[in-house]
């Protein structure tokens, strides 16, 4: 089904439009969830509600590219039952590990200006991609994005592992510098 | 969590669909060509590289036009994308490995007359029309535009039927062209023929214009798309009348042969690598959202070659002002790369990325 007969479906209040969603974009969400939470359990629970969510949200919302709007969903619910989960007692899944990557990007006290908000850093992360070449911009988006392990990512780009890593090491240290000319607080 | 390193992340989770889009791209076009550079190596060296080389070998290069007419650039003003209708044979699911490329015999003169040596008989092509007009033909002037086009105008306009808008709506349109095709599917020549409608953007003045021309369904995918490009028949109507009737034929006297395709996904990434063509006057920057994703042949008969595009429809920016569009309506426009693989693609200063 294409993706504006679902959305037409969801408009509709016609349930359908669960089922025909968990068909079409269940793999891909539950991949999402399942590498930030490495607990199918808790990515089928979040995969679940990420359903709910977008049942709640259209109408009103339209989304234009359908399998990324149920993506973000996912990724975020993943990412707060993570942080639920890692309260108390550490984790392994790839989300965690990813989180702690990015404390590399995280701006020095002493070179920053101001506080920005959530939407004027994505700005700035968005400005920060699109300067680096199209192969170091997939390999970040597949990691800190999608979460994908390295291993997978050096295996579908056809690149070692050790370059992936290498890649992302720098443009952690990149993305650092970047914030910091860009006097960013966090 | 820490909580900086928390906000960076949900930060990210906010990137444009288009950076997201793009990611989903890694599939195996890095490794194809790791794998394709390996491959080959291991066959030159082992057997003489019999298959692959020769295979390359006996394919042209070809040449990326950047010419597109006169006519100014090429985007179109909506207020959703949904609103441009242009049927194809193509989906992003159909799964290509080869398509054909012509040469393009033609060419124009000083005077903007069409020359050429190609075998393509244009009088045969103008008598094959005139027979297959009937009683209609004495009531035309039929002429031959450009290389292999003709054009059917009509002394007087044929009455299609009462109540037909200047500016139809798509539902009026389709109902059009369902009549047309019952009244003059006999003259089109065709074994399935199917109806494209094309358009539904806005011109300055805020009205929506569509065309309506049919091309054979029959066949495979490649014979369907390059009916769809090169042997359409279009009708021209004018406040409910029939004015004139276009005959396109494409001239596949010169084949180059059948060329690998890559896919669009790895189209999309040329476009945001800056590897592209196009009349609009805008540089992207390559995170630009992308509309609508088409592939086509560019027929003009001012090409170097008849070979498949991607044509990519691209949001122009909201500070992008060249023609003044409806107010609330978005540009959209049109950004070219080749859909045959990059190693067939000669290196000019159109496409060796310093052009753009």
């Amino acid at each position: 089904m294409k993706d504006s007969e679902i959305i037409d479906l969801y408009w509709a209040r016609d349930q359908r439009a669960l089922t025909e969603t968990d068909m079409k974009y269940g793999v891909y969400c539950r991949t999402i969830a399942d590498n930030i939470l490495r607990n199918p359990e808790n990515a089928e629970e979040c995969v679940n509600d990420t359903w709910l969510n977008a049942w709640r949200s259209m109408p009103p919302h339209k989304p234009g590219i359908l399998r990324i709007f149920l993506g973000r969903i996912t990724r975020n619910l993943s990412l707060n039952r993570l942080k639920y989960l890692t309260a108390e007692k550490r984790s392994n899944s790839q989300g965690e590990i990813a989180l702690s990557e990015l404390s590399e990007c995280v701006p020095s006290p002493h070179n920053v200006e101001r506080e920005f908000d959530r939407r004027e850093l994505t700005r700035i992360i968005e400005d920060f991609l699109v300067k680096q070449n199209s192969i170091k911009r997939i390999v970040f988006v597949r990691r800190y994005w999608y979460m994908d392990p390295i291993n997978d990512i050096a295996d579908k780009m056809g690149i070692s592992q050790s370059k992936t890593a290498s890649i992302l090491f720098r443009m952690r240290k990149d993305l650092k510098d970047h914030l910091e000319k860009e006097g960013i607080e966090l | 969590m820490n909580e900086k390193n928390e906000k960076i992340l949900m930060a990210i989770g906010d990137i444009s669909d288009s950076l997201i889009e793009e990611a989903e791209c890694m599939r195996k076009l890095p490794k194809r060509k790791l794998i394709s550079a390996v491959a080959a190596a291991c066959v030159i060296l082992a057997i003489g590289g019999l298959w692959f080389a020769n295979r390359k070998q006996s394919l042209p290069m070809l040449e990326v036009s950047d010419y597109f007419g006169d006519m100014g650039y090429e985007g179109i003003a909506v207020y959703d994308i949904s609103e441009y209708k242009n049927t194809s044979p193509w989906n992003e699911d159909i799964d290509i490995e080869t398509l054909p490329v012509f040469e393009n015999n033609w060419e124009y003169d000083d005077h903007g007359e069409i020359t050429g040596d190609s075998d393509f008989d244009r009088e045969a092509w103008k008598n094959e029309i005139e027979d297959r007009l009937e009683e209609l033909a004495d009531k035309a002037d039929i002429s031959i535009l450009g290389a292999t086009t003709i054009r059917v105008s009509f002394e007087e306009p044929v009455f299609i039927g009462e109540d037909i808008p200047y500016s139809p709506d798509f539902e009026q349109i389709q109902m059009i062209a369902e009549k047309l095709l019952t009244d003059y599917g006999w003259l089109l020549g065709m074994d399935e023929p199917v109806v494209d409608i094309t358009g539904g953007n806005h011109n300055i003045y805020g009205e929506k214009h569509y065309s309506i021309s049919f091309y054979d369904g029959a066949g495979t995918f490649e014979q369907q798309l390059l009916n769809k490009s090169f042997n359409s028949v279009g009708f021209g109507i004018w406040e409910g009348e029939l004015t004139s009737i276009v005959f396109n034929r494409g001239d596949f006297t010169e084949k180059l042969g059948d060329y690998p395709i890559i896919t669009s996904c790895e189209a999309e990434e040329m476009i945001r690598s800056g590897r592209y063509v196009t009349s609009v006057p805008f540089d992207l920057l390559g995170n630009e959202e992308i509309g609508k994703t088409e592939l086509i042949y560019r027929s003009g008969d001012w090409e170097n070659c008849f070979m498949p595009y991607y044509r990519f429809w691209i949001r122009m920016p909201d500070d992008f002002h060249v023609l003044t569009w409806p107010e609330g309506s978005i540009e959209y426009g049109a950004y070219y790369v080749p859909a045959v693989s990059n190693e067939y693609i000669a290196d000019t200063d159109i496409w060796d990325g310093s052009f753009n």
